[in-house]
């Protein structure tokens, strides 16, 4: 089976419909997860991720094949979430939509971790959900987000110390 | 064995990607900041693991897959646009020395045919509005060749995309 890279390279190359297929094949449904937890919209999350596909359809040429895809394309996606905040500037308070469909939502929404989670600015908030959700590394990170390493740890950081409560937004 | 080498570890393992090591779970027994930390660690990766994101639907994945494509056929189809603009004007420009000694020879023959008759002073005015107004057509004819270009690739997306399955 043909690498992440090696598909994005056809597409750069010969504009190859079915590599790009291949990769929406593959890729799709853990960048809605990833934008639905970004936006706390499932809905609205469908939504960027068209808009991601078409970015990464757009921006083939520009891949660079000494990267990797998933971080290159995780940073397109979290671009676009971070832009619908900022367009919507509506300070989400408590529980995002998505708390409803969790089992048990009542117990889960008095979670203190939930709350604050919810509660985090978008920049701290894609930090933890690439790392966590997504099992990004520092330094893919650093890459999807186009930010120095020592900016991901700090971030990170920031985080942590919000989602402990030791820091309010 | 820092403190910080523990809790980087305790966070991997915390996330399922790694086991936790015996060591690692002895000194977060014993140090509070770690032993904290694993616990926070522990209640985040609950609290992740039970947020529960509805599956993509198909008709999504068909319509992200769909504008994928599109996007992909637009890049293509333009991929060439400045090497088409650069061919067309190209061959365009093999018309200019034409137009200019065309209209060189118009302006001599004008000049010569109405210099003893028409005072100097109109015989500029009129030449000026010759040349800008030759000008004036051959900027119009040239800038407008890349918008042709641009349009009959257009045309052929549209055309190509007619013909792709639904």
């Amino acid at each position: 089976m043909e690498s992440d890279e090696e598909l994005m390279a056809a597409v750069a190359a010969r504009s190859d419909a079915g590599a790009l297929s291949a990769l929406v094949d593959r890729h799709a449904a853990p960048l809605h997860r990833f934008l639905a937890r970004m936006t706390g919209d499932p809905a609205e999350a469908e939504d960027l991720l068209q808009e991601t596909w078409i970015r990464i359809a757009r921006g083939a040429r520009r891949f660079d094949p000494g990267r990797r895809f998933r971080p290159w394309a995780w940073g397109i996606a979290a671009n676009l979430a971070r832009d619908h905040h900022r367009r919507r500037r509506v300070r989400r308070e408590g529980t995002p939509a998505l708390a409803a469909e969790t089992s048990g939502a009542s117990a889960l929404e008095q979670a203190d971790v939930r709350g604050r989670l919810a509660r985090l600015p978008a920049r701290l908030r894609e930090v933890v959900v690439l790392r966590y959700y997504e099992g990004l590394d520092e330094g893919e990170l650093a890459q999807a987000l186009d930010v120095p390493r020592g900016t991901v740890k700090s971030r990170l950081h920031a985080a942590m110390r919000m989602l402990r409560g030791e820091e309010t937004a | 064995m820092s403190c910080e080498e523990v809790q980087r570890r305790l966070d991997e393992a915390a996330l399922g990607r790694t086991e936790f090591a015996e060591t690692d779970r002895d000194h977060a027994a014993a140090c509070s900041a770690c032993g904290a930390q694993l616990r926070f660690l522990t209640e985040l990766a609950a609290e992740l693991d039970g947020v529960v994101v509805p599956a993509l639907p198909a008709a999504a994945l068909e319509a992200a897959r769909s504008q994928a494509l599109r996007a992909l056929g637009e890049e293509r189809a333009l991929r060439g646009y400045a090497r088409d603009v650069a061919r067309a004007l190209a061959v365009a420009l093999v018309a200019l020395p034409v137009a200019v000694v065309h209209g060189w020879l118009v302006a001599r023959g004008a000049v010569a045919l109405l210099g003893g008759v028409l005072p100097v002073l109109l015989l500029d005015w009129l030449g000026a509005v010759y040349f800008g107004s030759t000008a004036l057509v051959l900027g119009v004819v040239y800038g407008s060749i890349p918008l042709l270009v641009l349009w009959a690739r257009r045309q052929e997306i549209r055309r190509q995309a007619a013909l792709e399955p639904a």
